[in-house]
């Protein structure tokens, strides 16, 4: 009897076991394949990687397939994006993508994107950008509809300001704590600070408004937006590169640079400009500088953390009113590609990893990890999210006031976590679908200028015309 | 019945020649010809790639010809290059090949070492030729200074920067040269010989004999230097992104921003067949003038 009891429950077990062969698979079918294409990898990048892995756990019903692709999500122009561009033609698009937020309406207007209608809702619109200064919604959107929310922990963005080295200040009996006051004590106190070689090179070049040589786009359009300049119209269909206030500022920037020695002097000096721990502010070859406040923070606090500097708002010309100006370079934002084969679970994707505690969550482990293997984090982005900024701050900041430099502190402290409370205004970038194209006409208006292969007024004239051509052309296309 | 049996053996061998054939056609097909068609179709057509394309006449030509004044200024740089590039780079190389067709010891090292540049990859020899001619610590402007001079920016000035690129491209002279050297010993000696015999300088016979009897080669190098030149690209994708101030954005760099920035892959086929068509004409009065000057040993 108990033989047999046992010999069917044998025949139980193995026709389970069997039947399991069969149907644990059809379970296993049922979980949603979630692509995500990110720009780190989650086993690199330890915050990103507790809030997919906090998503996962949270929805066992979605297996999430993060592919890296730095190409598509890093690239500040489509150039970088060919592969994202490939996969919406064939229809084989992820169902969420990160991507670089100046790109969003470039995006949109072509139909790659799908607008998150949900946030017509303004309740939840206001949820997800109340933490955020006004001008991310403005980059995120075209035609009135909302397509990307800022993502993960990096989603504040790149921000532009001043920054000079205290140390060559004090050489030159400048006051060290003090930055010029407006573009005419600039140009003092660059001409004070200069020092040339015995062959007559710069050996320090005072001020550099503009110094990537492959692109003076970016600190250019901070130092006119400090000038009071807007770069679109209010509908968005006129360009204003050629409006005064850019011509005052170019032609300011002509004059500094040749109060300095001109081009000719000035690229060859900054063609030995090298980035990382080989930067040339680093390496004590200018004395003031515009620049990528992130960045710049960033590699001094990794490369000079000992290094004396100061950071404020660029200077704006005498008798503005406005002081604190910066604009807003872009932030990683999720996106939904067209043809996301789960648009509601992408969504929940996107707003669960974005929230304020997770932006918090995924910053203050990364900035852990850092500590832990020695040193102490800078975030090399401006924390945008205010509400998340505010809980990574509180345990963030008192330890890096023991850890690091005065200086370095209070550079973090101000432009990394509080910029947008110290900014009277921060601007947009460039709010227009044909963004790269703008770019690059504005890059060759200041290189024309300052080489004075023309006037800066004829120059931003020339561009200007192009740049409204396209626009005009690409309203007709799309509209 | 032995006709038939020859036949089923022929039809058997252009059965398997086809099917040899085969891969190299679909290639030929799928990745040329086919790429060119549609590039020739997208030429009439505003296409940005997540779109349909949409059909627009001329509208691309006429832009790029009577428009767009980047397409002339890109033009004229990649001319320079071909006009002042070219002449150096074959003089270089024909120097090095006399140099080395004297018979002295370790010739072949010498020949070893002029051609290895050539095969460096560009994109290693451009990061390499970053660092020579950077301005403030590169090697170029040290040497310089040792003679009291103040080397210029390179390829930091409007000036340098496309003679910059064509100091680097003599310095990948070597495949020109092993040309020329296979082309110097094709000279028969006997000419060399009567020559001596009439007592000829050696300059004479430079002119007389080894400069007719190698036009054939300088012919060949003309028009692969020409056509490879005018697709001038690497160099300025990395070395100088087309700056500074536009001074070394050559015309494939500008048709690459426009199709890969701009996604304005229309016009940037359409850039690509007239830059064949300025190709084509250039080679086609290449050979039409090449009468007058090349001689062929008959």
């Amino acid at each position: 009897m108990r033989k047999r009891i046992k010999s069917r429950l044998w025949g139980v077990l193995m026709s389970i076991v069997v039947a399991s062969f069969f149907v644990l698979p059809s379970f296993a079918a049922e979980q949603i394949k979630l692509t995500v294409w990110t720009g780190s990898a989650r086993e690199v990048v330890r915050g990103l990687d507790a809030i997919l892995t906090d998503y996962e756990k949270a929805h066992p019903e979605v297996k999430l397939v993060v592919q890296i692709q730095p190409d598509v999500c890093g690239g500040l122009t489509e150039k970088s994006a060919t592969k994202f561009m490939i996969a919406i033609a064939s229809g084989r698009a992820p169902d969420v993508v990160e991507l670089n937020g100046p790109t969003i309406k470039g995006w949109a207007s072509r139909n790659s994107l799908t607008p998150l209608t949900m946030l017509d809702d303004l309740t939840e619109r206001s949820k997800i950008y109340d933490n955020y200064p006004s001008c991310i919604l403005e980059e995120h959107s075209y035609q009135g509809k909302v397509y990307a929310i800022p993502a993960i922990y990096a989603a504040g963005g790149d921000y532009w300001g001043f920054i000079w080295n205290k140390g060559i200040f004090k050489e030159n009996g400048l006051d060290p704590n003090r930055a010029p006051k407006n573009w005419d004590e600039i140009l003092t106190f660059a001409k004070k600070l200069a020092k040339l070689d015995n062959l007559g090179n710069i050996r320090v070049l005072g001020y550099h408004p503009i110094p990537k040589p492959n692109d003076r786009a970016p600190d250019f359009i901070n130092i006119a937006y400090g000038n009071g300049w807007e770069s679109m119209s209010e509908d968005r269909k006129t360009v204003l590169l050629n409006d005064p206030s850019v011509v005052e500022t170019l032609e300011w920037i002509v004059k500094v640079l040749d109060a300095q020695g001109g081009m000719k002097k000035i690229g060859a000096f900054e063609g030995g400009f090298k980035p990382g721990s080989q930067d040339p502010f680093l390496q004590e070859q200018i004395a003031m500088v515009d620049f990528h406040l992130g960045y710049r923070i960033m590699t001094i606090g990794k490369y000079r953390p000992e290094m004396e500097f100061g950071v404020a708002f660029h200077p704006v010309k005498e008798g503005r009113p406005l002081k604190n100006v910066t604009w807003n370079g872009g932030c990683w934002v999720w996106a939904m590609p067209s043809g996301s084969k789960y648009p509601e679970k992408a969504w929940e994707f996107m707003v669960e990893t974005s929230t304020p505690e997770a932006i918090a969550k995924a910053g203050t482990i990364e900035g852990a990890f850092i500590e832990s293997v020695g040193g102490y984090w800078v975030p090399s982005e401006s924390i945008g999210n205010a509400a998340a900024a505010k809980i990574i701050a509180e345990t963030y900041l008192p330890n890096l006031k023991e850890k690091a430099s005065a200086d370095v502190y209070e550079a973090v402290r101000d432009y990394i976590f509080y910029l947008p409370e110290k900014a009277d205004k921060i601007l947009a970038n460039y709010p227009t679908p044909i963004f790269a194209e703008y770019w690059a006409e504005t890059h060759r208006a200041v290189e024309n200028a300052i080489r004075h292969k023309m006037s800066p007024k004829e120059s931003l004239d020339a561009s200007t015309k192009k740049i409204q051509k396209k626009l005009d052309d690409f309203y007709k296309e799309h509209e | 019945m032995g006709k038939k049996k020859a036949s089923g053996l022929l039809r058997r061998e252009r059965r398997a020649g086809y099917l040899f054939a085969l891969p190299w056609f679909v290639g030929i097909t799928a990745f040329i010809m086919g790429p060119i068609i549609v590039c020739f179709i997208f030429s009439f057509c505003r296409y940005e790639v997540v779109l349909p394309p949409k059909f627009i006449g001329f509208a691309n030509y006429r832009n790029i010809l009577w428009e767009d004044d980047l397409t002339l200024l890109c033009l004229w740089n990649t001319i320079y290059m071909v006009i002042f590039g070219i002449p150096l780079r074959i003089i270089m190389s024909l120097g090095l090949a006399l140099l080395l067709t004297v018979e002295i010891k370790g010739l072949s090292m010498y020949r070893t070492i002029y051609y290895m540049p050539a095969i460096v990859p560009i994109v290693a020899s451009s990061i390499l030729w970053l660092w020579i001619l950077d301005p403030a610590n590169g090697i170029l402007n040290w040497f310089l200074s040792l003679i009291r001079i103040r080397g210029p920016a390179w390829l930091g000035s409007t000036e340098w920067s496309k003679p910059s690129m064509i100091l680097m491209g003599l310095w990948s002279s070597g495949v020109n040269m092993i040309i020329l050297i296979a082309g110097l010993k094709n000279i028969p000696n006997v000419f060399y010989e009567v020559a001596e015999i009439d007592g000829a300088s050696f300059w004479s016979k430079f002119i007389h004999i080894t400069l007719p009897l190698l036009t054939p080669t300088l012919f060949f190098l003309t028009i692969v230097e020409v056509i490879g030149t005018m697709q001038i690209f690497t160099q300025s994708y990395i070395m100088t992104n087309g700056g500074p101030a536009d001074s070394t954005l050559f015309y494939v760099f500008y048709l690459f921003n426009n199709a890969f920035s701009y996604f304005r892959m229309g016009y940037a086929s359409a850039l690509s067949w007239i830059l064949f068509m300025i190709i084509f004409v250039v080679t086609l009065v290449q050979f039409f003038g090449g009468k007058y000057w090349v001689h062929y040993e008959t």
